[in-house]
């Protein structure tokens, strides 16, 4: 949320290194490429190019340390690091600013109102307040409606609300929002960021993000969404829009 | 209802869907009388616009009666003749309250604006009948249609104006008049402008009000060339003409102060960059054919500015930035702030600074639209603009 060391580093904007390769990785790529380079001298025809082509990159690969590859599809390290600190096997952390044409207090007082969420958070069916003041969470993901339990875990007057899955929940996440004056009187920013464990791995996570209910892709739009609500009083729906053929 | 819908390239129907509802407490539902097709429209016809569906229903030039309003809007009755911007916008976010309403932050749904935000960054305004990344809401050629922010879009006209004389000031008469204010006039300028289809003619218009002493109507339909002639203008066919050599040698040598690209990514002609552009488009390298920009930033004298409100949809490529940087050039576009103009055009209007509807070449019923896209296409020069009554 704030700058790490003083760098505009905000959560899930952090690159992995470049040089992202360990020494045992680095030794395991020369010496995979020698061996397929040594085999490709053996092979006839495109097929031996390729082994060559190949070989000769995870040689490359191996003496220089740095996969483009590994920097693209890995965790970043400020992943790793929520996933270290939260004892969580990988993280997937997420980060979406938005401004509101409206004063902080309004807008945090809004945004505190889980009772609200399910009207401009698509993929909350419903919030409701345990008896020990915990939140009984009823959301959907890619296999349907699942029902977990959260808390409030930290809360700085209209600055600051942070919220996690109780200890031990079956969908691991955290959530935090900032709240900040907007230069110039031009309203408020809220700086979320969503970190979770992706059930099943990365993979998983690409998949979700292709049903839509990705924990990522909500807080992109449940922010615009409560945008919305704050400043026009309504959402904006495009429907009905007369897609379906009638005869 | 009846409304016309895209099925896919140079495919559009006039097909029986279901009304239009109330869904949010700000909408209107408008009882169109009259409606348009734009220049604009063809770019959708043509298949170059990105993200639309078959079955999208088509139209951002309507106007019509309110019959129906949701329960938040309070400066508009049932009955209330109305012309709606085509470019939707909240009246309320950091942009609208700028006026800069195309650039409204709320009207484009958010899960469409993730569309717009991959292709540009951020999204721009949502749009009637015009892509999903601009919206995806139903379009205005149609027996109904929803309009989202009604209180803040529909724009009520006086009983006196017919609908041919306020229909334009849904989009292209607005369009033309910042055209002209986005390309600096200053008195005595000499203004070239490419391209006079209706947004051209009334470019034309405009600048001449706002100070020009010299228009130059730029071309290759006869008919069109003398529309912008009767507005003062004077003209080149560039099937006839060296628009390059024509243009320098009447202006003595300067070029003109101000240009304004009223084409788009669509130009015609035969030059070598365009035919080069096509053949980009035709394997799916290339989206735009921005040959009247390259044409008009070498063009244009030095320090002058180009005003563009032709419509580009994609990536452009061999513009001549070194021109355009060393001869010390302003460019300036944006789809229309179609609320901010409503009122003064209205005005010009009535004193008859303007008269609209001497663009309008054909009255046509929503029925025949099929054959109005394709004649609008294909018979430029004899249809201006088509005006259909659902």
């Amino acid at each position: 949320m704030s700058d790490i060391d003083g760098n505009l580093a905000p959560p899930g904007t952090r690159l992995a290194p470049r040089r992202n390769l360990k020494a045992g990785e680095r030794g395991a790529s020369v010496i995979a490429g020698t061996v397929l380079g040594a085999l490709a001298t053996q092979q006839k025809g495109p097929a031996g190019v390729l082994m060559g082509l190949l070989g000769s990159l995870l040689v490359a690969r191996g003496i220089t340390g740095v996969s483009p590859a590994k920097r693209l599809l890995g965790q970043r390290p400020d992943e790793a690091a929520v996933a270290k600190a939260a004892g969580w096997s990988s993280a997937a952390l997420l980060s979406r600013a938005v401004t509101i044409n409206a004063p902080r207090a309004e807008v945090f007082r809004r945004f505190r109102d889980f009772a609200a969420w399910p009207e401009w958070a698509v993929n909350v069916k419903s919030i409701d307040i345990n008896d020990d003041g915990t939140l009984h969470f009823t959301t959907l993901d890619p296999s349907g409606a699942v029902e977990w339990d959260g808390e409030v875990t930290e809360e700085h007057g209209d600055t600051l609300l942070a919220i996690a899955s109780v200890a031990g929940s079956a969908f691991p996440i955290t959530a935090r929002y900032e709240f900040r004056d907007a230069p110039a009187g031009r309203g408020t920013e809220i700086h979320g960021a969503v970190a979770y464990e992706p059930p099943g791995g990365s993979l998983v996570r690409y998949a979700a993000k292709l049903t839509q209910r990705e924990p990522g892709i909500q807080l992109r739009r449940d922010l615009k969404r409560f945008k919305s609500l704050i400043e026009t009083g309504e959402i904006a729906v495009n429907d009905p829009q007369g897609t379906d053929p009638k005869a | 209802m009846r409304a016309v819908r895209w099925h896919g390239k140079k495919d559009v129907r006039v097909d029986n869907v279901p009304d239009p509802e109330i869904v949010n407490p700000r909408d209107a539902i408008i009882r169109v009388t009259s409606t348009a097709i734009c220049g604009s429209d063809l770019h959708l016809y043509d298949g170059m616009i990105p993200s639309m569906q078959a079955g999208d229903i088509l139209g951002h030039e309507f106007m019509g009666e309110v019959v129906a309003l949701g329960k938040g809007v309070t400066n508009l009755r049932i009955g209330d003749r109305v012309v709606v911007p085509f470019t939707i916008a909240c009246g309320q976010c950091f942009f609208c309250e700028k006026t800069l309403t195309s650039l409204c932050d709320n009207s484009n749904p958010a899960d469409n604006q993730d569309i717009a935000e991959a292709m540009m960054g951020h999204s721009p305004s949502g749009l009637f009948g015009y892509s999903h990344m601009l919206g995806g809401y139903a379009g205005g050629q149609a027996e109904l249609v929803r309009v989202p922010f009604a209180d803040t879009g529909c724009f009520k006209v006086p009983a006196h104006l017919t609908d041919d004389q306020v229909l334009f000031l849904s989009d292209i008469l607005p369009t033309g008049w910042m055209a002209a204010e986005n390309a600096e006039i200053e008195k005595g300028d000499t203004v070239a402008v490419w391209g006079a289809g209706p947004v051209g003619q009334f470019a034309i218009r405009s600048a001449f009000l706002l100070g020009a002493e010299r228009v130059i109507a730029i071309d290759h339909r006869p008919g069109r060339l003398a529309l912008a002639a009767e507005a003062g203008a004077e003209t080149i066919d560039f099937e006839d003409v060296d628009v390059m050599a024509a243009l320098a040698e009447t202006t003595g040598g300067n070029g003109p102060d101000r240009c304004i690209d009223a084409v788009g990514m669509e130009a015609h002609g035969l030059a070598i960059d365009n035919i080069q552009d096509r053949a980009k488009q035709a394997i799916g390298i290339g989206t735009d054919r921005p040959h009247v920009l390259r044409q008009a930033i070498v063009a244009c004298r030095k320090g002058g500015t180009i005003s563009m409100p032709g419509v580009y949809g994609g990536l452009l490529d061999n513009l001549p930035m070194g021109a355009f940087v060393n001869k010390g050039l302003t460019l300036k576009t944006g789809q229309t702030h179609v609320h901010r103009y409503m009122q003064p055009l209205l005005e010009r209007i009535e004193a008859g600074d303007i008269k609209p509807d001497v663009i309008i070449s054909h009255r046509l019923s929503l029925s025949e639209a099929p054959g109005a896209y394709d004649d609008f296409l294909n018979k430029q020069d004899e249809f201006t603009k088509v005006v259909m009554q659902p």
